[in-house]
């Protein structure tokens, strides 16, 4: 076994991080899961707790008191009510906006990965394209998308082509610095055993970029809801970004708040499959 | 070639890239004689920026004006909130999944919203702007705020320290990645806000400038605002990854 | 003279996690004597690092007395800061911070003492000649490697010269050679500025090396099960490893723990 220097150690030691010093010796004596009921108490008790106090204080408020005018805030029983019945029988515009997020983001990730992936294998292409990506990713896409529009002819995929062009740009910056940090005892041993680029490239600069990778991969659901909402909002027809615009339009309150709400919460879903999928993949890594 | 030479070629390839890229589209559009309202000229796009930057201007200083302006003050508010609600780990534990779910929505979809309650005009952009940033900031810090190694508290234990010590020698040095991350994030996404606000409802601005004139085929002035738009995003990201190299040393 | 100076009775720590309740220690006394290099050597998970945080009032325990200098620990009660200052603290991982130079990590302990004199400054600048430090005053953190890291947070423990050092496991992450090294330097600043140390380790050749008494502990629950006294002449070298004597000594603590890696490497 190598005895190596253990010498670059990690100044934030995972283990010891958010543990206290209790459970961390539990940890060891004990094995390690909390049982899945005592998680969902200590996780999700507290957050839904405040749930509950802002709905029912929301609902006397409103419902009860009077105390705001329905555009300021609507009743949460009005919200529901009224995103329930629309909903029931008009599905289309969730359905546009987050199938087009799906498959725009399925297409942005491998593209983005390739991209940064084929960036990343020289030093003089990562700094000689650096900027552009970063071009890329701090400017807002949708300043392009009146022009799609115009160059695509009203094609049913501009959307789509949309939410690629938002997303691709930060999955790259981020993997691409995944890619280029490598640590140096690591580039070391890939050369100590002679490993050949692609494998050097493959079994120790991906893995390790990982963490980084998913960053991007997270930052990108969040871009693609970015995206299709300000497509929709820019070409009107469908979608969630339309609804909500009408529904502002014809003074329907609660449902423009349903709508928001709606998007908040499939975003916040996207992102969490993204982390959970992240959590599998980083423990089997590691 | 020399090795200075090579070096000084490597330094240099990011602006020879930019030349490239503009070199190609310049030669596209004069050999296959792309008509101005599919693809103009950048050069005719830098032409107008150099001969009408006078015109350019007021929406350029809107935009960057209201970014500037809520860029620093989303953030501040998400800096100072999230150093507040990390004393307390139950309401962290109450209130991050909503900070989180803030933070993944994009923040224009308030826009129609804000629009019905403040009416057209500057304010919405700047608050869309301030939201997006304040999310960013917020959730990185708190995460960040997690992520210190306990030892670190257990040492001003052993020295008898107060939590406001551990506040001030703990907590917020070592906080100051994730912010200057929160801060770059902050800054995609809250140009993101005002841009987007400036499209959807409003009558200056780069944003109101870009989609009328697409929509007008004034294709030149179009690309000359959007190349515009890319320098300064690029500027601002940039000065602060070069803050963030000089201030955190880690 | 006789009189220890830290003395554990009948101590008891029962964590209370929200999902669990794990005994910790179970009944522990030891006493430890002026100008001692004590020991406590046992597998992971035994709670030999619950003990001396115990001792420095990081954590409080479940039960049982705690004697220090003649003062007894009040249960619920913060330990004043004039005993406090007894203790320095050596982490397991250097836990340096690294936004300060090494000096400046040094003094940190000073810093939330609130003692701001110049007087201290010099003590500091005197402990960094002291071990051969002193070039590497300026430096950060992240420019060192972890044994130097680790000497650091050594010098950090003493900077407001504490008669008591309680070092968990300092050398555990580095490698033989450096850990070799490393105690050694540690006996000999023991031997100059005369503290007592209590030291935590895993491995049992270590414990034997530069101790003069060994608490062995065994795990679930943590407690006391063998005290040995090490009859070993000082000033210890490495070549007093390969005498009869502490191969002896080294078989006889090592069948005192169940489940035990021999001379474990971490």
């Amino acid at each position: 076994m190598l005895d190596n220097d253990s010498s670059h150690l990690d100044v934030n030691n995972k283990h010891h991080s958010s543990i206290s010093h209790f459970d961390q010796n539990a940890e060891l004596i004990k094995p390690k899961r909390k049982s899945i009921k005592q998680k969902l108490i200590c996780d999700w008790l507290p957050p839904i707790v405040v749930l509950l106090l802002l709905i029912i204080g929301l609902e006397i408020c409103t419902d009860g008191l009077h105390l705001f005018k329905e555009m300021v805030m609507p009743s949460p029983s009005s919200i529901l009510i009224s995103t329930i019945n629309f909903f029931k029988l008009k599905v289309g515009d969730y359905q546009s906006t987050f199938s087009n997020v799906f498959i725009g983001y399925c297409i942005s990730v491998p593209l983005g990965l390739i991209i940064a992936g084929l960036l990343a294998q020289t030093k003089v292409l990562v700094k000689a394209f650096g900027p552009l990506i970063v071009v890329f990713a701090v400017t807002p896409m949708m300043v392009l998308v009146p022009i799609l529009v115009m160059w695509t002819n009203f094609a049913s995929w501009t959307r789509i082509l949309a939410v690629v062009i938002q997303t691709v740009p930060i999955i790259v910056l981020n993997s691409l610095a995944g890619f280029t940090n490598v640590p140096a005892e690591k580039e070391e041993l890939a050369r100590l055993y002679g490993a050949s680029k692609s494998k050097r490239f493959f079994k120790i600069v991906v893995p390790q970029a990982w963490p980084r990778i998913f960053t991007g991969l997270r930052m990108g659901v969040v871009n693609a809801s970015l995206g299709i909402i300000s497509t929709e909002f820019l070409i009107l027809g469908k979608g969630m970004g339309y609804r909500i615009t009408v529904a502002c339009n014809f003074l329907k309150f609660p449902l423009v708040f349903g709508c928001i709400i709606l998007v908040a919460l499939t975003s916040y879903l996207l992102m969490t499959i993204v982390s959970i999928v992240e959590k599998r993949v980083l423990v089997w890594k590691q | 070639m020399s090795m200075k030479f090579k070096a000084f070629l490597y330094k240099l390839s990011p602006l020879l890239v930019f030349i490239l890229i503009f070199s190609i589209l310049e030669l596209a559009v004069q050999i296959f004689t792309i008509p101005v309202y599919i693809l103009p000229s950048p050069i005719a796009s830098f032409r107008y920026i150099i001969t009408s930057f006078g015109e350019m201007w007021p929406h350029m200083q809107k935009t960057f004006s209201q970014y500037l302006i809520g860029y620093p003050i989303g953030s501040l508010i998400g800096f100072s909130l999230a150093l507040i609600f990390i004393m307390s780990k139950t309401v962290t534990k109450a209130i991050s999944p909503y900070l989180t779910i803030i933070f993944c929505t994009p923040q224009i979809v308030l826009i129609p919203l804000l629009k019905v309650w403040l009416g057209y005009g500057a304010t919405v952009c700047t608050i869309v702007c301030a939201l997006s940033c304040f999310s960013s900031t917020m959730t990185q810090i708190m995460t960040g705020a997690e992520m210190i190694p306990v030892e670190r508290f257990e040492l001003v234990k052993s020295c008898k320290g107060t939590k406001l010590q551990s506040f001030f020698h703990i907590i917020v040095p070592s906080c100051w990645s994730s912010t200057f991350t929160g801060l770059k994030l902050g800054a995609i996404s809250g140009l993101a806000g005002v841009i987007g606000a400036e499209m959807i409802g409003d009558t200056r601005g780069i944003g109101y400038v870009v989609k009328l004139d697409t929509n007008i085929y004034l294709m030149v002035e179009m690309f000359a605002y959007v190349y515009v738009l890319m320098a300064f995003g690029y500027i601002v990201y940039s000065l602060i990854c070069l803050a963030e190299d000089k201030f955190v040393k880690q | 003279m006789t009189d220890s100076i830290i003395k554990m009775e009948h101590v008891d720590m029962v964590f209370h996690t929200r999902t669990q309740e794990i005994e910790a220690l179970r009944d522990i006394n030891l006493q430890i004597f002026k100008h001692e290099f004590v020991s406590i050597v046992g597998p992971s998970g035994c709670g030999k690092s619950t003990i001396i945080r115990i001792l420095d009032d990081i954590i409080q325990p479940t039960k049982g007395t705690i004697t220090v200098d003649g003062y007894t620990y009040i249960p619920n009660k913060q330990v004043p800061k004039e005993v406090i200052r007894k203790f320095g603290f050596v982490f397991q991982n250097p836990n340096l911070l690294p936004w300060m130079t090494v000096k400046k990590n040094i003094m940190f302990p000073l810093k939330i003492f609130h003692d701001k004199d110049s007087q201290w400054e010099k003590v500091v600048d005197d402990l960094l000649k002291i071990s051969g430090m002193s070039e590497y005053a300026d430096y950060y953190p992240g420019a060192l490697s972890g044994g130097m890291l680790q000497r650091v947070g050594v010098l950090r423990a003493m900077s407001y010269q504490p008669s008591i050092l309680l070092m968990d496991e300092p050398y555990g992450t580095l490698d033989n050679l450096r850990r070799e090294q490393l105690d050694m330097e540690t006996m000999r600043l023991w031997d100059t500025l005369k503290q007592t140390i209590i030291f935590i380790t895993h491995n049992v050749a270590e414990a034997i090396f530069v101790s003069d008494r060994v608490y062995v502990m065994d795990t679930q629950p943590g407690r006391i099960v063998e005290e040995v006294k090490i009859d070993l002449p000082r000033p210890r070298t490495p070549e007093v490893t390969a005498t009869k004597q502490f191969k002896e000594y080294k078989q006889y603590l090592t069948s005192k723990i169940s489940n035990v890696d021999l001379n474990a490497i971490k």
